[in-house]
C-alpha cells in the first residue's frame, strides 16, 4: 500500500506556503518554513534532525544560527525516494519535556489552543494534524512521539531502537533515541518507514535485521501500570477493549515486575547520557558563538551554557552528579539492571501477543494546569510511554475516542523488529473508525 | 544535597546559575533525587546490565586511512582560521 502525500507546483505551492505560514503564526508548529518550491512529496522534520541547508536548533538558544551542511541518513534516504522537506518543527528543547512547553514559543494544540500539544515532538504532531496528507519525521527518547500524537489526535509510530539510523540526529540520550513518524494513517507511515529502515555505516548502532509483521489477536493489559491512571481514562480504555474484543481480540490481564521503577530508571539513564551529549555545545563550533576569546576555557564554556533553558540545565547538573564515581553504582548501574529486567519480562509477554494501554494517564491538560507542576510530577506523566522506550520496543499511538472535542490515544507495543505488525493492527482499526483531524492547510 | 556539594556540582557541570535560579534548581534536584532513591529498595540479584535495549553486534571499520574530504562540513558553522577552529585558550 502507498500513502497519500501533498505534492504541489507553482501557484498551488505558493498558496500552500502562505496558508501554512498564516496557520503557524497561531499554532507555532514550525521553527522554520522553507519557501523554496519543492519537487517531491511534502514532509516536515523535527528540529533535532539535520536537513542540509536548513537551520537545526532543537529549539535551543545554544543552537541558534546552526545550519547543517549535511542530511541525516533518514532524510537523505527520503529525499532520494522523492520526498521534500517543507520545514523544521517545534519541540521541547533537545527533547526535554512531556508537554511541549520547554520551547521559547510553545506549539499550541490544534483542537484548542488553551491545551498542551504534548512533547517533545510537539510541532510534528501539530503539523501532521494541520496539513492534509502529511507525515512528519519525529524522534522519541522516552515518549516524545506517542505523547504528542495522543494529545493532538494523530498516529505516532516509534520504531525498534536501531531500526533507523540516528546519523544526523541531534542526540539527547544515545541508547534511547529513535527516529520515528507521525501521520494520519497506516499507509503513509508504512511508506516512509520502508524508505528509511536499514543499517547505515555512519551509525554503528543501526541494524540490518529485517522488520517483520507477525500479527496476533492476543492483547495483554498490564494491571500494575493501570494504578496511576485517571479513572475517566480507565473507563474510556475499557470501552476500547470491549470494541477490540468484539473484533475477535483476546484480552488477558498480566503483571510485569519492576515496571514501577521504569520512570526513575529512564530518567537516570537519559540524564546521564544527555549530560555528556550536551558537552559538545561549547560556544565555538555549533550555533551560538561566544566571541570573547580572552576568557579562559572554563569561563568560555560556562558562558556558552547560559543559553540552555532551565530543564536542560537541570538535566546536565543531575546527569553529571549521577555519573560521578561515588554515586554511579547507586543510580546508573541499578538503572541499567532494571532496564535489563524489564526487557526480559516484557519481551517474554510480547512473544505471545501485543501489549495495549492508554498512551497518557490523563486527559489532555490545559497549559495553565501543567505549566507550574514540579519536575517529578511532570516526569511521572511518562509512566506509560517510558516502558517501551526504555526497552526499545516498537509502539504505535492512535486516536480511539473523542471527548469534549479533544482526542484520546491508546498505545500498542510489540516485540523488537516486529514493527510492521503495528501498522497492520492500525489498518484493521482504521477500517472501523473515523478519525476527526483538525485539517486546515493543503 | 548540602549547599557546598551543590556548588561543587555546578562547577563540575560548568553551569552558572544566578541566586534565584540556583535556589529553585537545588530544590528541584533534591526532589528528583528523592524520586530516584526509589531504586534503593529494588532487589535485582545478579541481574545483568543492559547498555542497549537490543543486541548491537560489534562492527569494526577497516583499519585504513580514508580521504573523506569532510573539512567543508566540519567547518561549516564554526569560526575558523585555515584548518583550525577559533576557540578559547586552554
Amino acid at each position: 500500500m502507498t500513502g497519500k502525500f501533498l505534492s504541489l507546483k507553482g501557484e498551488g505551492y505558493n498558496g500552500f506556503v502562505s496558508q501554512l505560514k498564516h496557520a503557524n503564526e497561531k499554532l507555532d508548529a514550525f521553527n522554520f518554513i522553507d519557501e523554496k518550491e519543492k519537487n517531491g512529496k511534502i514532509i516536515s522534520v523535527k528540529d533535532n534532525i539535520c536537513v542540509k541547508g536548513m537551520p537545526a536548533t532543537a529549539s535551543s538558544k545554544i543552537l541558534h544560527g546552526y545550519i547543517p551542511g549535511f542530511n541525516a541518513t533518514a532524510i537523505e534516504r527520503l529525499e532520494n525516494s522523492g520526498f521534500s522537506v517543507i520545514g523544521k518543527t517545534n519541540m521541547d528543547e533537545f527533547g526535554f519535556g512531556s508537554f511541549g512547553l520547554n520551547s521559547e514559543h510553545p506549539a499550541k494544540n490544534p483542537y484548542n489552543e488553551e491545551y498542551v500539544t504534548g512533547g517533545s515532538s510537539s510541532g510534528s504532531a501539530v503539523a501532521t494534524a494541520l496539513i492534509k496528507e502529511h507525515v512528519s519525521i519525529a524522534e522519541s527518547t522516552g515518549g516524545s512521539i506517542s505523547a504528542p500524537a495522543a494529545f493532538c489526535g494523530v498516529v505516532g509510530l516509534t520504531p525498534t531502537y536501531g531500526a533507523i539510523s540516528r546519523y544526523g540526529l541531534i542526540d539527547y540520550a544515545s541508547s534511547l533515541d529513535k527516529i520515528g513518524f507521525m501521520g494520519k494513517g497506516a499507509d503513509s507511515i508504512r511508506e516512509v518507514m520502508e524508505k528509511t529502515v536499514g543499517s547505515d555505516p555512519k551509525d554503528t548502532t543501526s541494524l540490518s535485521k529485517a522488520i517483520s509483521n507477525k500479527n496476533t489477536h492476543k492483547l495483554y493489559v498490564i494491571d500494575n501500570l493501570m494504578g496511576g491512571i485517571d479513572e475517566g481514562i480507565k473507563d474510556r480504555f475499557e470501552g476500547l477493549l470491549a470494541k477490540l474484543s468484539a473484533k475477535d481480540y483476546e484480552i488477558e490481564h498480566v503483571k510485569i515486575d519492576y515496571l514501577e521503577y521504569s520512570v526513575p530508571a529512564y530518567y537516570i539513564l537519559s540524564m546521564s547520557e544527555a549530560s555528556t551529549n550536551l558537552a559538545k555545545y561549547q560556544g565555538f563550533k555549533y550555533g551560538f558563538k561566544v566571541k570573547d576569546f580572552s576568557l579562559n576555557y572554563n569561563d568560555f564554556f560556562m558562558s556558552a551554557r547560559k543559553q540552555f533553558g532551565k530543564e536542560a540545565k537541570r538535566r546536565v547538573i543531575l546527569g553529571t552528579f549521577i555519573r560521578s564515581k561515588s554515586i554511579k553504582q547507586k543510580y546508573y548501574e541499578k538503572a541499567l539492571a532494571i532496564r535489563h529486567a524489564i526487557i526480559a519480562r516484557m519481551g517474554k509477554i510480547l512473544k505471545e501477543g501485543f501489549i495495549i494501554m492508554p498512551t497518557m494517564p490523563i486527559f489532555t491538560p490545559k497549559i495553565s494546569e501543567v505549566s507550574d507542576i514540579s519536575p517529578v510530577e511532570a516526569y511521572s506523566m511518562d509512566m506509560l510511554t517510558v516502558p517501551p522506550n526504555l526497552c526499545g520496543f516498537p509502539h504505535i499511538s492512535f486516536p480511539y475516542f473523542y471527548e469534549r472535542g479533544m482526542p484520546l490515544g491508546a498505545q500498542v507495543i510489540t516485540d523488537h523488529f516486529n514493527d510492521y505488525s503495528l501498522l497492520d493492527f492500525l489498518s484493521e482499526w482504521e477500517s472501523g473508525f473515523e478519525y476527526k483531524f483538525k485539517e486546515e492547510v493543503g | 544535597m548540602e549547599e557546598y556539594e551543590f556548588e561543587r556540582l555546578l562547577k563540575t557541570a560548568r553551569i552558572e546559575l544566578d541566586k534565584e535560579e540556583s535556589a529553585s534548581v537545588k530544590k528541584d534536584i533534591n526532589e528528583i533525587l528523592r524520586f530516584f532513591d526509589k531504586l534503593e529498595n529494588v532487589s535485582l540479584g545478579e541481574e545483568e546490565q543492559a547498555f542497549h535495549s537490543v543486541e548491537i553486534p560489534e562492527k569494526l571499520r577497516k583499519d585504513s586511512a580514508e580521504n573523506k574530504n569532510e573539512l567543508e562540513n566540519v567547518f561549516y558553522n564554526g569560526e575558523n582560521y585555515r584548518f583550525y577552529f577559533l576557540g578559547p585558550k586552554i
